[in-house]
């Protein structure tokens, strides 16, 4: 018997072999396989011939890809040009692929636009991967700040850090009046920070004017942000110009050395810098000696190159017991410190005395995946109605194949048509962009746009092919693989996997449509219950003015007298905090017959002596304070939580002591009462001990004055309020806030998201409605004929919408039943955020389900109503 | 100056082709290099430099008879053409030079390390 060469071989060499070499090797290879065959066995000649097949493998010998030889612009034009038609031939499917995308492409653009920004946070610094904040901890409470020796501290101890430096946010100085004696203009400066003088070797800061080597060497020398000094002097360098700092203690003198640049986000929004050596607080600083407590200094410190971030925190914590154990001893606690790495700190974290409150890492993971899944949805919107409309194509691929065209040919059609689809919605998108960011800033209150990402163009066009790709891809493999024997003989092409994956897809799009409503549900209804729960004390109608001058500190209890002339103010006090703001101020106590070390950490807050009644706060056991009573000054009103923790009852509190020890001496204060908790912080805390005191002896400042006020019309009063303000502090400028403001403002973070959840589920639904629409559209015009032979055999409406609609309700059905458990576990999360929060209960699902029901039904109802109208006669009467 | 260019591989497929006379295409070149050389040789990489060589010009192709052996197909036959001629002309002229070029005491001393060290004992195989 003649051995012939091996099959396979010569099926894989014809495949890739150049055809006008295919007759020349092929004889080669033969003749050569006859002359093994005649020395060597039938197996190794076969061996042999494999192996040359696969040496033929060499870039001479492949055939080059087909499409080379075809022209292909004109093929590309051609594709363009029924591409364009078929748009323009559905107008309606047209719209709602292109509109869908354009949406979830803005929305996901948008989301990405905020995204992008909140992760540029503070990555602008020289050496920035290796500059770190020293954070403290104590008694399991975390605090981005330390005490004031630490910094100089590390410098000395550790050969491995570079550099250390401080920054101090003086508390009840965070309105700073800032005055230009020439000019006599005066404003309100907030995020004045007071900083070493090796503040800018350690922190990157870009100077418009002024040294940023020497800006800070001399005491009083003070930098303006950019917006601050344009206030004063417009483009002019101010470099030189003493200006006058007004605090609650006096004004100051302070000699601007250089103007910097915002244009590069930090955690430290500064707007001013002042120098720590001064002539204000500075004297105060210089005798801050004690390790243990005053952890007011935000430290941060530059590490040198290779230095073990991890092995250098674990010696932080006996270097503190080194240098600070005294201390630590007689403050009755111990301290941990830990280390935070610069780029983190933005969103990672949110402890106690950030220098302004942070962003937060988990809002922008559910940001980004709102992102991702809005633009999943709107692409498999797509996918879906290519795939569905298919049938519809299926002839004139099916011709197309008998004509000639390859699969990669009709591939590459259809991946035409999706990326002109996808480039039109980008231009779609561009205009809703543009739209939209004005109102998407007024959202989330910043100033973003495009052009401050620089590469969002390339991102964009970038995405925008990856979606026609993605959204192309299923489509044109699909369509592609038609056999066209089956297809133009009419036959059915819709397999059971593509309607599979047809309804997959739409389960998935509802999926994502009710885990985003469930959340807006959820978060609605806990935004409700914060706003509704009673918080302890009244906050309507309150108005906090901030007493942060020296003229105004000076004549705070005539301006008190004077405004409460008013008939419209009911009450008013003064207090050096109020709820809603941050209280850092606290002190250990300890209970009688105990020692300093079972303490308990209590927030102090000194308050005059209507503050109880003009907060309405409920008074349960005792007394509040009253100027008859002249021993105050050692009283203290406790709050429940601050009786229980100290041990005591609150029914037999009063009377009682408690004390601290301060600087090696006990002293005494005397419980004259009892409130109930109210909400001093939001409801993100439980409520934590607190006393209320008149003591000097805390030295806070009474920073405002608190008004409880009655009026219906506040422009007036507030009208009425500047007016004697300025007939009394006439150099000091008049401020106002809304109690209940600030305290909604601890909530800003959950009501953005709330807005834009609210805002982006939205979309979703709507763009998987413009899909279910569609899809429905196209289940009805399929189904038309079998819709007019259940008419003409006696079907009635309502069976018929029955019929149509069934199907797609069973999809929101399942997808609700995914979605529920998935929605259960994000509001879980989410609400472990709060101390004080609503519980996720049945009615949400409801809620939730049934609209999301409703809507599909409204949806696909429309359609489905339509079709079983439509005459039958219409439908039959042609075939 | 690259005036011609030939590999080593493509020099050796054109002087095999010279030796072959008429009768040179791709089994016959391949059997007679193996032979000769006493080294493998691809079909695959036997054709590249073939199909370089036939594109520089220094061979030509004709289209034999078709036999049985290579099921009904031709046979490809080469010859070398005049281009071909100057081209291996060059390279033999210019390895001469090189060969004459290098100066007697080089060899000398090559002898004599053999003598001396066994560490050049590989360089046998040169001489």
């Amino acid at each position: 018997m003649k051995q012939e060469s091996p099959k396979t071989a010569n099926r894989l060499l014809t495949r890739f072999l150049r055809s006008d070499l295919a007759e020349e090797v092929r004889g080669d290879l033969e003749e050569k396989f006859l002359l093994d065959l005649k020395t060597k066995s039938v197996f190794k000649a076969k061996l042999i011939y494999w192996y040359q097949v696969i040496n033929y493998i060499r870039p001479f010998a492949i055939r080059k890809s087909r499409l080379s030889y075809l022209n292909n612009y004109d093929m590309f034009q051609s594709y363009f040009k029924i591409g364009w038609r078929n748009l323009l031939h559905n107008k309606g499917f047209s719209f709602i692929n292109v509109f869908g995308l354009a949406i979830g492409m803005t929305a996901c653009v948008l989301i990405m636009l905020y995204v992008v920004d909140e992760m540029s946070y503070d990555k602008h610094h020289k050496d920035g991967n290796r500059i770190y904040r020293i954070a403290s901890e104590v008694k399991s409470e975390k605090f981005v700040a330390a005490s004031a020796p630490i910094a100089e501290g590390l410098k000395k101890d550790f050969p491995e850090v570079e550099q250390s430096t401080r920054l101090l946010r003086f508390p009840g100085t965070d309105k700073m009046v800032v005055k230009d004696e020439a000019t006599q203009k005066q404003f309100f400066e907030m995020n004045g920070f007071y900083v070493d003088s090796t503040f800018l070797q350690v922190l990157t800061y870009d100077l418009i004017f002024g040294d940023d080597k020497t800006a800070l060497n001399d005491p009083n020398s003070m930098l303006l942000s950019e917006e601050v000094a344009a206030k004063f002097f417009g483009n002019e360098n101010p470099v030189d110009h003493v200006m006058k700092i007004t605090l609650p203690f006096g004004d100051f003198n302070y000699t601007v050395k250089g103007v910097f640049r915002t244009n590069k986000k930090s955690h430290i929004p500064a707007n001013l810098l002042l120098s720590m050596n001064n002539s204000d607080v500075g004297g105060w600083v210089k005798n801050q000696h004690n390790w243990a407590t005053n952890n007011l200094f935000h430290t941060y410190v530059k590490l040198k190159i290779a230095t073990d971030p991890i092995y250098f925190e674990s010696k932080l914590t006996p270097f503190l017991e080194r240098n600070g154990g005294q201390d630590l001893k007689a403050a009755g606690f111990s301290k941990s410190l830990f280390i935070q790495p610069l780029p983190d700190i933005y969103l990672h974290s949110d402890y106690g005395f950030e220098v302004t409150p942070n962003g937060s890492i988990k809002y922008l993971y559910i940001f980004f995946s709102i992102a991702v899944f809005l633009l999943l949805i709107a692409c498999i919107n797509f996918m879906n109605l290519s795939t569905a409309r298919s049938e519809r194509r299926a002839k004139e691929v099916g011709l197309r194949k008998v004509i000639g065209a390859e699969k990669h040919a009709l591939i590459s059609q259809f991946l035409t048509e999706s990326i002109l689809m996808s480039v039109l919605a980008l231009l779609l998108a561009f205009l809703l962009i543009q739209l939209a960011i004005p109102i998407f800033n007024q959202l989330i209150n910043k100033q973003l746009s495009l052009i401050q990402l620089p590469n969002v163009y390339f991102w964009l066009v970038g995405l925008t092919i990856i979606t026609g790709l993605l959204a192309g891809l299923y489509p044109a493999f699909y369509l592609s693989s038609f056999k066209p024997v089956t297809v133009l003989k009419g036959k059915l092409v819709n397999t059971f996997s593509g309607v599979m994956i047809r309804k997959g897809l739409v389960v998935f799009q509802f999926t994502i449509s009710i885990v985003l409503i469930l959340g807006a549900i959820l978060i609605g209804d806990q935004m409700r219950f914060l706003a509704n729960t009673d918080l302890g004390f009244n906050k309507n109608q309150k108005i906090v003015l901030p007493i942060q001058t020296a003229e105004a500190n000076k004549n705070a209890e005539a301006l008190k007298a004077a405004l409460l002339a008013n008939s419209k103010v009911i009450a008013a006090t003064h207090a050096s905090s109020y709820p809603g703001i941050e209280n850092i101020n606290d002190m250990l106590f300890y209970a009688e017959g105990k020692s300093i070390n079972e303490t308990v950490d209590i927030i102090m807050c000194n308050a005059g002596n209507d503050y109880i009644e003009t907060l309405d706060i409920e008074l349960l056991q005792g007394r509040g304070f009253s100027k008859e009573f002249m021993g105050d000054s050692a009283a203290v009103v406790l709050n429940e939580a601050a009786i229980k923790q100290l041990g005591y009852a609150a029914a037999s509190a009063v009377g009682k002591n408690i004390y601290f020890e301060w600087q090696g001496k006990k002293v005494t204060m005397n419980i004259i009462g009892v409130v109930k908790n109210y909400h001093f912080q939001s409801l993100h805390q439980e409520v934590k001990p607190m006393a209320l005191s008149v003591s000097p002896f805390f030295g806070l400042p009474m920073s405002y004055l608190i008004l409880d006020t009655n009026t219906n019309d506040y422009a007036d009063l507030i009208a009425l309020l500047e007016k004697t303000w300025k007939k009394i502090n006439s150099g000091s400028p008049f401020a106002y806030s809304f109690l209940e403001k600030d305290f909604q403002k601890s909530y800003e973070k959950e009501e953005l998201t709330l807005t834009l959840i609210r805002y982006f589920t939205l979309i979703a639904i709507v763009i998987a409605c413009l899909g279910l629409f569609g899809l429905a559209s196209f289940t009805a015009e399929q189904r038309v004929k079998e819709i007019g032979i259940r008419k003409v055999l006696g079907s009635s409406v309502s069976q018929i919408v029955m019929l149509l609609s069934k199907d797609f309700l069973k999809l929101v059905v399942i997808s609700f039943i995914i979605a529920s458990p998935i929605g259960y576990y994000v509001m879980k999360q989410w609400l472990q955020g709060f101390a004080y929060h609503v519980n996720v209960s049945w009615w949400i699902f409801a809620l939730a389900g049934t609209s999301a029901l409703l809507i599909a039904l409204l949806t696909i109802g429309f359609q489905s109503v339509r079709a079983a109208f439509a005459n039958p006669v219409n439908s039959l009467k042609s075939e | 100056m690259k005036k011609y260019y030939l590999g080593e591989f493509e020099e050796i497929v054109l002087l095999t082709i010279g030796i072959l006379n008429k009768e040179a295409y791709g089994v016959s070149i391949k059997n007679e290099i193996e032979a000769r050389l006493a080294r493998d040789v691809s079909m695959g990489a036997m054709h590249t430099a073939l199909i370089r060589l036939e594109d520089k010009g220094y061979i030509k192709s004709s289209n034999g008879e078709a036999t049985e052996e290579r099921a009904g197909r031709p046979r490809k036959y080469f010859e070398i053409t005049a281009l071909g001629k100057k081209a291996i002309a060059y390279s033999k002229s210019t390895r001469d030079e090189l060969w004459n070029a290098i100066p007697k005491v080089t060899w000398d001393r090559l002898i004599d390390g053999r003598h001396k060290t066994q560490d050049l004992a590989h360089l046998n195989l040169m001489s």
